[in-house]
This record gives C-alpha cells, sequence and structure tokens, in this order.
C-alpha cells in the first residue's frame, strides 16, 4: 500500500515535536525546511533515537546509512523535507 | 512494605570501601552506616564478567545470565558490513535475557529500578523505571511508565540534566585532569548522584516498592580519576597539601553515599533485607599499552595514509581510518580490552579464510603474548582468552575473539601512537574483576564474610529475597551463605520456570539496519571510545 508524502510529514513532524517537547528551543514550529541541526540542536545521540523512533513507528527497518552518508562521508545537517523523502521513498519500496 | 532493597555501588571495592569504615587520621570514620553493615550484615567479594565492565556486569546482574548468553559485550558493538565496520550502541533492545524487573513485575511483584544502565528504551513489565546511561534530552521518553517521569517533576528543582549522563562531562573519565578539574569532578558526582537518592526517596516513600533498586554511579566515575587519591596503598611518602585535600574531598563523596544508604534503609523499613553490590572492582593501572599500534607492528591492522595529524598519524577518529580492506586483526574499543578477527565471509572478502582461522588465531596469540616489558621480560598481557574458553550460549559468536587481561588490569589504548607501552604520569583509576556484594537486615548472617560470588548470584539472591522461585535457566546461584540458617528453613530456595528470552527484538529478531547508520561521533562522546 502506497504510503503518501503528507502522511509520512505529519507523523514525522509528530515524532519530531514530541521528542523535543521539552528540549528549550526556540524554534516555534517544526516544518519541511526546518533543519534538525542548525534548529533543532541535534547531537548524533539524538539522531540515533530518531531512527530508532521512526522504525518503531512505522514498523519498518529503514537503511538510514544512505541518508546520512554520501559519498563515503557523513553529512553535516539534515531537513525534514530530506528526512521524509527519504523515508517516504524506503517506505514504498518493495 | 518494601522487602528488598538493592543499592548499587558501581565499581564499589574493598580495597576503598575497607578504609571507609576505618576511623583515619585527619579524616575521620567517612562511612559508619557501612561499618555497621560490616558489623552486622553479610559480604565477599564478588566476581564480575571476564571482561570487568558496566554493560556486560549490570546486564549480568539484571538477568542472572553471563555474557555469551544476554549478548551485551561492551558500551558498543561492531558489524562489519564489507569493506567498513559499523560500530552502534548497545541498548536494552539488545539484552537476549528477561530481566529480574520484568521476571518479578509478572510475579505481581512492584519494582523500581532507578539508574540502571541498558533498561532503555522500556521493555514491557518493567514496572516503575528510570534507566540510567541516557541522554537528558531522551530521560523522559526513556522513562516507564511515561507518568512516572511527571511525578519526577514534583522534586524540589528537579531537571533532567541532573539525573542524565552528561556525554560532554562523561568524556573527561579517561582524560587526565588537573586538581582543580578533579575536584569539580567529585562536585559534580556528589550533586548527580544526590539527585539519584532524591528519586529513590521520593518512589521509596510513595510507592512502597516490594524491591526498591537503585545504582550509585557516582563511585566508578570518581574512581576512575581519583583513584590515586583513594587507595591507601598508594599513598606517597610525603603526600602534597594538593593530595591531602583531594584525598579528603574525595571522602566527602563516600561521606554521602553513606548518609544516603543509611536513609534509604532506614525508610524501607526494618523488615526489608538489603543488598549492595557493585558491577566490579578497582585498581591502580601504571601505565598504557597500545594495543592497536603493537597490531600494527605485527602487520595485523593497516592505517589509510595520509590522514589525520600533521604527520599523517591519525589519531582521533583511530576507526575511521583503518584500511578493513587489509586488517585482519583489530581492537574495536578500549573498554573491550578485545581483538576481533576479521574472518572473510565468502572467498573475495577481506579478511582470513574460514579455515585459517585456528592456525592465525594461535599466531595472533603468540603475537600478544611475546609483548614484554622491555626491562623486566615481563608479560604485559597477562592473558589471552579465547571466546570459547570464557563465554558460552547463543550470543558467543558475538563476543570478541580474543579477551586480554593487562598485568595492571588497565584498558588499553586504541591509538596509533608509539612506543606501545608507555608508563602514565601518575596511577590512574582502573577495572579489576572483584567487585563486592553484601547484606543486611532480618534473616541475613551477622559479620560474616563468605567466599567469593559471580556477578549473576546477585539477581538469584534478590529473587530469592523477594519471596520468588528462581528461573531454572538461571546461571546465578542464591548466595545462601549469606543467609541464617532458621531463614533458610522457613525459605528453601525454590526453582520455577525459565526467564523468558529478552524483549528487545521487536520484529524479525535480527539487528536493525538503522542502527547500523549511527554516527561516529557519538562513541567519542562516550569518553569510552579514543
Amino acid at each position: 500500500m502506497t504510503v503518501t508524502l503528507q502522511k509520512v510529514e505529519t507523523e514525522i513532524i509528530e515524532i519530531l515535536m514530541e521528542m523535543t517537547a521539552d528540549w528549550d528551543l526556540d524554534v516555534e514550529q517544526i516544518q519541511p525546511q526546518t533543519s534538525l541541526v542548525e534548529e533543532l540542536e541535534f547531537a548524533s545521540i539524538d539522531y540515533v533515537h530518531l531512527v530508532v523512533e521512526i522504525e518503531e513507528h512505522f514498523q519498518r527497518k529503514l537503511d538510514f546509512s544512505e541518508l546520512i552518508l554520501r559519498d563515503g562521508k557523513y553529512v553535516s545537517d539534515i531537513s525534514v523535507q530530506e528526512l521524509v523523502s527519504f523515508v517516504t521513498r524506503k517506505l514504498n519500496q518493495d | 512494605m518494601t522487602r528488598t532493597l538493592a543499592i548499587g555501588l558501581d565499581g564499589a571495592t574493598f580495597t576503598v570501601l575497607d578504609q571507609m569504615v576505618e576511623e583515619l587520621p585527619g579524616l575521620g570514620l567517612a562511612m559508619p552506616f557501612m561499618k555497621k553493615i560490616f558489623e552486622q550484615g553479610s559480604r565477599s567479594k564478588l566476581l564480575s564478567t571476564p571482561n570487568p565492565l558496566t554493560p556486560p556486569a549490570w546486564v549480568s546482574f539484571m538477568t542472572g545470565r553471563t555474557p555469551g548468553n544476554h549478548g551485551v559485550y561492551d558500551f558498543i558493538r561492531m558489524e562489519e558490513k564489507g569493506d567498513d565496520v559499523f560500530y552502534t550502541l548497545y541498548d536494552a533492545r539488545d539484552v537476549q535475557t528477561e530481566m529480574i524487573w520484568s521476571i518479578a513485575t509478572r510475579a505481581g511483584k512492584k519494582v523500581v529500578a532507578l539508574n540502571y544502565p541498558f533498561t532503555a528504551p522500556p521493555r514491557p513489565n518493567t514496572g516503575s523505571l528510570v534507566p540510567g546511561f541516557t541522554h537528558w534530552k531522551h530521560l523522559r521518553r526513556s522513562t516507564s511508565p511515561p507518568e512516572l517521569y511527571e511525578r519526577l517533576k514534583e522534586l524540589p528543582d528537579f531537571s533532567p540534566k541532573n539525573l542524565a549522563w552528561d556525554f560532554e562531562h562523561e568524556k573527561q573519565i579517561m582524560e587526565a585532569l588537573n586538581q582543580g578539574d578533579l575536584a569539580d569532578w567529585i562536585r559534580y558526582h556528589i550533586r548527580r548522584d544526590e539527585n539519584w537518592f532524591a528519586v529513590a526517596k521520593k518512589l521509596l516513600t510513595e510507592d512502597n516498592p516490594d524491591l526498591m533498586a537503585v545504582l550509585f554511579d557516582g563511585t566508578d566515575k570518581l574512581q576512575h580519576q581519583i583513584y590515586y587519591y583513594l587507595d591507601p596503598n598508594l599513598i606517597p611518602e610525603e603526600p602534597s597539601e594538593g593530595y591531602l585535600t583531594l584525598r579528603a574531598l574525595s571522602f566527602e563523596y563516600f561521606r554521602k553515599l553513606d548518609s544516603w544508604i543509611e536513609q534509604l534503609v532506614e525508610l524501607a523499613g526494618p523488615d526489608c533485607q538489603v543488598f549492595l553490590n557493585s558491577d566490579h572492582g578497582f585498581t591502580a593501572s601504571f601505565e598504557v599499552v597500545r594495543i592497536n599500534a603493537y597490531l600494527a607492528e605485527k602487520g595485523y591492522l593497516v592505517l589509510k595514509a595520509g590522514d589525520g595529524n600533521d604527520d599523517g598519524r591519525p589519531t582521533a577518529s583511530w576507526f575511521a581510518n583503518v584500511d578493513f580492506t587489509k586488517t585482519s586483526a583489530y581492537c574495536p574499543t578500549p573498554s573491550s580490552n578485545g581483538i576481533v578477527i576479521r574472518v572473510a565471509v565468502k572467498s573475495g572478502d577481506p579478511g582470513i579464510a574460514p579455515e585459517e582461522y585456528k592456525a592465525f588465531r594461535e599466531r595472533l596469540i603468540a603475537d600478544l603474548e611475546a609483548l614484554v616489558d622491555p626491562t623486566t621480560g615481563e608479560r604485559v598481557i597477562t592473558a589471552v582468552r579465547k571466546r570459547e574458553d570464557i563465554y558460552n550460549g547463543a550470543a558467543l559468536p558475538e563476543a570478541p575473539d580474543l579477551t586480554l587481561t593487562l598485568r595492571d588490569h588497565g584498558f588499553v589504548s586504541i591509538r596509533d601512537v608509539y612506543p606501545v607501552v608507555e608508563k602514565r604520569p601518575e596511577p590512574l583509576g582502573t577495572h579489576h574483576p572483584d567487585g563486592v556484594f553484601l547484606a543486611f537486615g532480618p534473616g541475613i548472617r551477622s559479620g560474616f564474610v563468605g567466599e567469593r560470588h559471580n556477578i549473576h548470584d546477585a539477581p538469584a539472591t534478590l529473587l530469592y529475597s523477594l519471596g520468588l522461585p528462581i528461573p531454572d535457566n538461571f546461571e546465578g546461584k542464591v548466595t545462601v551463605d549469606f543467609f541464617n540458617d532458621e531463614y533458610l528453613m522457613v525459605n528453601p530456595v525454590r526453582t520455577g520456570e525459565a526467564a523468558l528470552a529478552g524483549q528487545g527484538k521487536t520484529d524479525e529478531g535480527s539487528i536493525s539496519e538503522a542502527e547500523k547508520a549511527k554516527l561516529l561521533e557519538q562513541l567519542q562522546m562516550l569518553g569510552y571510545v579514543e
């Protein structure tokens, strides 16, 4: 069954809002263009928790190394939109 | 009414505790209540896991199983994938056997467990649980049940930052600190454990759990840095004023700890049996052993050229610079004290051929045993143990191929720095296999000192104290020598149904692909990775 980009976006933003609820961030609303590191102050350990949360939420294993590794190097930041697109694509594979 | 109170003292050793129960000139009696436990209770050394380290040892404490069965060997595990090696943090989902929190909860007991590592993310039937080894940002979501976190907010000045791991702070654990930083380090851990005490006091008072368990880990953190100031055998003949000040401040932590223990025991009431244990002991390390530099010297490990420092030698992020296509053996983390042999899965893969494994391993062992002190001829690595000789169980393949014991029980360094063996400027605390186990309260023998028990015996003893049968697949045994004859007569040890498998595997029972993608930087934040 196809999973829409909109559905994934809504659910990932909900996950991020719940996760960061008490982080004392300046960000008022998480939007597609929100960046995880720059705006949500993600450290690598937070990324780990997010990956687990997304996998448990969608009940699917997703190889996130494709998202964070580009040309063998780790990316410095990821936007919510990039994350949503990646998850949507992976969920609709198979 | 609380029946069983378990107090964890991470890294506690009798080498230090013995002097805390003595009246010392200028320092007084630091732990008067511990003295009472010594006099009126039972105690023994407690042998840790083969690699005496927090993750495998506390998981053995929580499961009654050895690492070959529970599957946790280190803070992180590595998984080889083609020409690369991925690292991932262990967490509760990796524990392959059931924890006592769950066993007791399923048996209808009310359980509170605080600050134990590898209890997050929460698994089913864990009672009230606030995990240890968790960053403050994730403490709320890792606390079980969710409403418990809201109750913690009722504590005055509550902040998750005061309870959880401060990764930035903790990474100092293996660094050489000056005396001012050491004093800050001690005060930081006093404050942190005081907060855990406050949580324990609140839940013990309000919830009256059958099993109340709280782990104080300042003992470990302090000893890593200030063991030189704590071990009576290391006191200089003419100690400086700075040395004596730090020694006095380090005693202050133990004075506080004694007061927290006493208050918890009093709150638990006179009918409660109290058990205190560590996951391993402590001793002093006098030298650095750079094991990967040695493996490189011997040709087992190959580094990529032209990366790292000005001289081309990589140090900061060692594992990122290993050429895994040419490396046949390496040590993945200092805390592992282990050597991993790369074995080719199929022809053409990097690593040695499977049929060469035994001969290769024997040659490697011989090379490791040949690392000697040039002055004395003494072996630097006193034991090189094959995994099948020290572990057994379904998780055996995940163990390092070889586990090393250094002559001073130190952790190896994995940095590509020479010389391979170098004396430390001053002794640094390191783990010793002999931890502590103490019991106190009704039914406990008075003033008894027993033979050494195993870390996995402690959970069997806690279940026994709760009046529960011991699961028949437990490897640990009840430490019956701690209990008096009358108690044993009225409360015979019973064996019951097997504990369940771990509840971590959400689907397919295999390792999540996503876990392989965790960033390398997180490892450095832990401080146990160079």
